[in-house]
């Protein structure tokens, strides 16, 4: 079930994002480091993403 | 066994028993199992028929919301188009009204044509291709039988693929790995094609029929891969490979997106062209017969095939692996790896995969070099949501702490940005002097005064600007969810508003600045703030406006703003305090038109008529609102805040947390209640003010929940982004896409909660028939979404979440 949310048992583990929290991190760092967060802006600007589940699983077939 | 039966829910149906090209990796025709040799070549009409019947009774049986049948060989464009045609439509036919069908082909390309393509076009089948890289890497196997190369036809496939006119069938490309070509070499050869998916397959090999190795012992096929990881990853993973994507996910606690890695339990059956059903038909490469299970479409049902053993040993999860795997520290990732790939005579596939050395070293590569990690951020976590948190979230609500966290999200996302627009300004040679400026004056204000830093980067619109900023600075660059041309009626945005944000927040802080902004509709713009009107019509802004600029110049207690020869001098003070003519010190006209607040006892946010940027809806942002139109939207305002306190307060925390910004809308017809959002404009809801409160009430909480679902997806994905289906919506006439619906439906549910609340708290006629038209829409919805066969399985989750809420 991968990422199954309702489940009771799931209570305490709390489910990643593919988004970093730059909060903490000086906006000064930033442009040196957006290959880093380019995946984070990639996926705003194309809605591309690496946690979209592909229709099949078989690995015969993309 | 009886009560643990997994539904099967992927099909591959061979549909042609045969192949055009002579591909000597094959693990059809060059594997252990011969058994094509006593099939028949083509599947027949009435195998078609009752293989299309026995996966929608198992559907209905299970009350299944999706299958996936990809349609395979051989090569099944052998079959020809008449007989394709005529297995889509049994298909079709038979899971019409039960459950959505996702139908895919997968082919070698070379047969691949017009008439082909308008053929699956007609059907909607997608379409993904056997390529193994460049000319030398394809042509090292994928040949005809006499030896010609495959490579032009196959480009030539994917090149009618790519026109725009079939660019939605397009499901991606298939590599096999061959260690002899060049890794890089391969990778940007495919990507060069522009598919949606790239995978890279190991070659099928057992412990009795080992891979091709360069000596005993060694590691190549992560190396080989290992080489793409670090190529894919330094260019921003522009496209989705799903080898590297399953890997990212189980890392992470998520799912795995090919049967080749992770745990997930197998549902996967094929259907032979003689209407036999098999195990997954990678078994071929194990032993003659591996893959059969001695059933048929005609004598069986699939809960036969999905309780027989060899089906359900790939459904055991950890449990199912041999000893050493199941103490492997990566064995999420890698979950044994390809069931095929542990086949050894003599004990069968209670062992490591061939591969374990290679798959330990790339898991353990990406694990070690995942994007935050490879720039030294591997301390920094991600943003999370509990389970109960997204629960919450399905189910309509969210408390003010799930929906600050949300905003927090947002955040680092602006943030992001920001620095992407800094570095991308800097590597095209866009920066100036202004820009560094601004630059560093966010800089500082960043360690100094963090915030009032915070309070301008949480403004909707600065998120509006730096998306267009990006769009521009980047013109390949294309958006799922574009604001249309025609909705974003503003000129082009110059990267000087940097200047005005970051003086802003001087502003803010008091702190000592002094920038050059743009002006723009004849107004300087101190965005949270206001802007400096200077007198020129909104309607007409002068031919040179977009080199006009402005100096503003921050003196703690006072701002001054200089254009051309006139100036103004504020005190710092009233720039937060009101409207107010105030004459340069040449006389001319000049009036700061400051961010009104709307007040209410527990809440106060901005009614923004000001910002340059908050024009990109569907319908026009209305120009500055009159005090006494200010004042008509407080008493409206403080009216349905009360409604919403008292009788829907499971959505006030959250909106006393989130919602900082309304936008006035215009033109919006005088029977049509209207509000509208933007996933860009995190925190904002623009709309037409109504005639009543409780009618504003309900436009706040169903317009907020689409500002929440937005963040939501910022964070996670519910549903593939790709897929651009059109589906019907049971609130207008049109059809809308899943993104559209899905928001549409999410507000729809809190639609559905007000009226419920309003039927309990205020029994009535109006009330008992908006929720019976809201609930049986928002439940109509859920359906279409639930079925449409594109949501992830959290995705899947969530919307579960909300039909639940629906029918409560």
């Amino acid at each position: 079930m991968g990422q199954g949310l309702m489940r009771s048992s799931d209570e305490g583990s709390a489910v990643s994002s593919t988004v970093l929290n730059l909060g903490g991190v000086p906006l000064e760092q930033l442009p040196a480091l957006a290959s880093v967060t380019e995946p984070m802006v990639q996926r705003i600007l194309t809605g591309s993403s690496v946690a979209a589940a592909p229709a099949t699983s078989f690995a015969s077939s993309i | 066994m009886g009560g643990s039966l997994v539904p099967l829910s992927q099909f591959v149906l061979k549909v042609h028993s045969r192949c055009d090209l002579a591909c000597d990796h094959c693990y059809v025709y060059e594997a252990a199992d011969q058994s094509w040799r006593g099939r028949p070549m083509v599947i027949s009409p009435k195998v078609a028929k009752q293989s299309a019947e026995r996966i929608a009774e198992h559907a209905r049986t299970h009350a299944l919301r999706a299958v996936q049948i990809v349609l395979h060989g051989g090569e099944p464009l052998l079959a020809g188009r008449s007989r394709l045609e005529q297995i889509i439509i049994a298909l079709r036919a038979a899971t019409d009204g039960v459950c959505h069908l996702g139908l895919r082909i997968h082919t070698n390309g070379v047969q691949l044509n017009e008439a082909f393509c308008e053929l699956f076009a007609r059907h909607e089948v997608m379409v993904g291709i056997s390529l193994d890289g460049d000319r030398a890497a394809n042509d090292l196997h994928r040949r005809y039988a006499d030896g010609r190369s495959s490579y032009d036809k196959v480009i030539a496939a994917v090149g009618l693929l790519r026109e725009s006119r079939f660019r939605h069938l397009y499901a991606g490309l298939l590599c096999t790995i061959d260690i002899a070509n060049d890794p890089v070499a391969v990778y940007d050869a495919l990507a060069e094609l522009g598919p949606p998916r790239i995978d890279f397959l190991l070659p099928h090999a057992t412990w009795d029929d080992r891979p091709v190795r360069n000596a005993p012992g060694g590691t190549e096929y992560a190396d080989w891969l290992i080489a793409i990881y670090d190529r894919w990853t330094a260019q921003g993973r522009p496209v989705r490979i799903r080898t590297f994507d399953s890997v990212l996910s189980t890392l992470a606690g998520g799912p795995s997106f090919t049967e080749a890695l992770g745990l997930e339990p197998s549902d996967l059956a094929v259907i032979e062209t003689d209407g036999s059903y098999e195990q997954v038909d990678s078994l071929k490469a194990a032993f003659d017969g591996a893959p059969e299970t001695g059933t048929n479409v005609f004598d069986d049902d699939l809960d036969t095939v999905a309780r027989h053993p060899g089906i359900q040993a790939r459904q055991q999860g950890i449990a199912g692996l041999c000893e050493q795997c199941q103490r492997c520290p990566v064995v999420a990732s890698c979950g044994g790896g390809l069931y095929t790939h542990r086949y050894r005579t003599s004990n069968g596939f209670d062992n490591t995969s061939v591969y374990c050395a290679d798959l330990l070293k790339l898991i353990g590569h990406i694990g070690s070099h995942r994007p935050a990690a490879a720039a030294g951020l591997s301390g920094i976590p991600a943003h999370a949501l509990t389970p109960p948190d997204l629960a919450a979230l399905a189910a309509g609500a969210g408390d003010a702490r799930v929906v600050t966290q949300l905003a927090d999200a947002q955040q680092s996302l602006v943030r992001a940005m920001l620095g992407s627009v800094r570095q991308t300004a800097s590597s095209t040679g866009m920066i100036t002097a202004d820009l560094s400026d601004a630059w560093s004056l966010l800089t500082t204000l960043d360690r100094a005064q963090p915030k009032a830093l915070g309070t301008v980067l949480r403004h909707p619109y600065v998120r509006v600007w730096a998306m267009r900023c990006l769009e521009q600075l980047r013109p390949s660059a294309a958006r799922p969810d574009p604001i249309p041309p025609a909705m974003v009626r503003r000129p082009a945005p110059g990267l000087g508003h940097l200047d005005a944000i970051a003086v802003a927040a001087a502003v803010h802080a008091r702190v000592p600045a002094a920038v050059t902004v743009p002006v723009l509709d004849s107004a300087v713009h101190l965005p949270t703030l206001g802007r400096l009107s200077l007198g020129t019509s909104q309607d007409r802004p002068p031919a040179d406006e977009a080199a006009a600029i402005a100096a503003v110049r921050v003196l703690g207690d006072a701002v001054v703003v200089e254009t051309g020869h006139a100036s103004w001098v504020f005190k710092t003070a009233d720039l937060f305090t009101g409207e107010s003519a105030t004459p340069a010190d040449d006389g001319r006209a000049g009036v700061w038109e400051q961010v009104r607040m709307l007040r209410a006892p527990s809440l106060q946010i901005a009614l923004e008529d000001t910002d340059p940027y908050r024009d990109c809806h569907p319908w026009m942002a209305a120009p500055r609102l009159t005090d006494a139109e200010f004042a008509h939207w407080q008493t409206l305002f403080t009216a349905a805040w009360q409604e919403i306190e008292s009788r829907h307060s499971a959505f006030a925390p959250g909106l006393a947390a989130g919602l900082t910004t309304l936008v006035p809308l215009s033109g919006v017809p005088s029977d049509h209640h209207a509000s509208a959002t933007t996933r860009h404009a995190p925190g904002a809801v623009a709309l037409a003010l109504p005639a009543d409160p409780v009618t504003l009430a309900l436009l706040l909480i169903c317009g907020f929940q689409q500002v929440k679902l937005d963040a939501v997806t910022d964070l996670y994905d519910l549903y593939d982004p790709a897929d651009d289906r059109m589906f019907p919506a049971p609130w207008g006439e049109g059809k809308q896409q899943l993104d559209g619906l899905f928001r549409d439906t999410y507000a729809h549910l809190a639609g559905t909660r007000f009226w419920q609340a309003r039927q309990q708290s205020a029994p009535g006629p109006t009330a008992a028939r908006s929720l019976a038209q809201w609930r049986a829409s928002t439940l109509e919805a859920i359906q279409t979404l639930a079925g449409s066969g594109s949501l992830t399985s959290l995705g899947t989750s969530f919307v579960e979440g909300m039909r639940d809420s629906a029918r409560s």
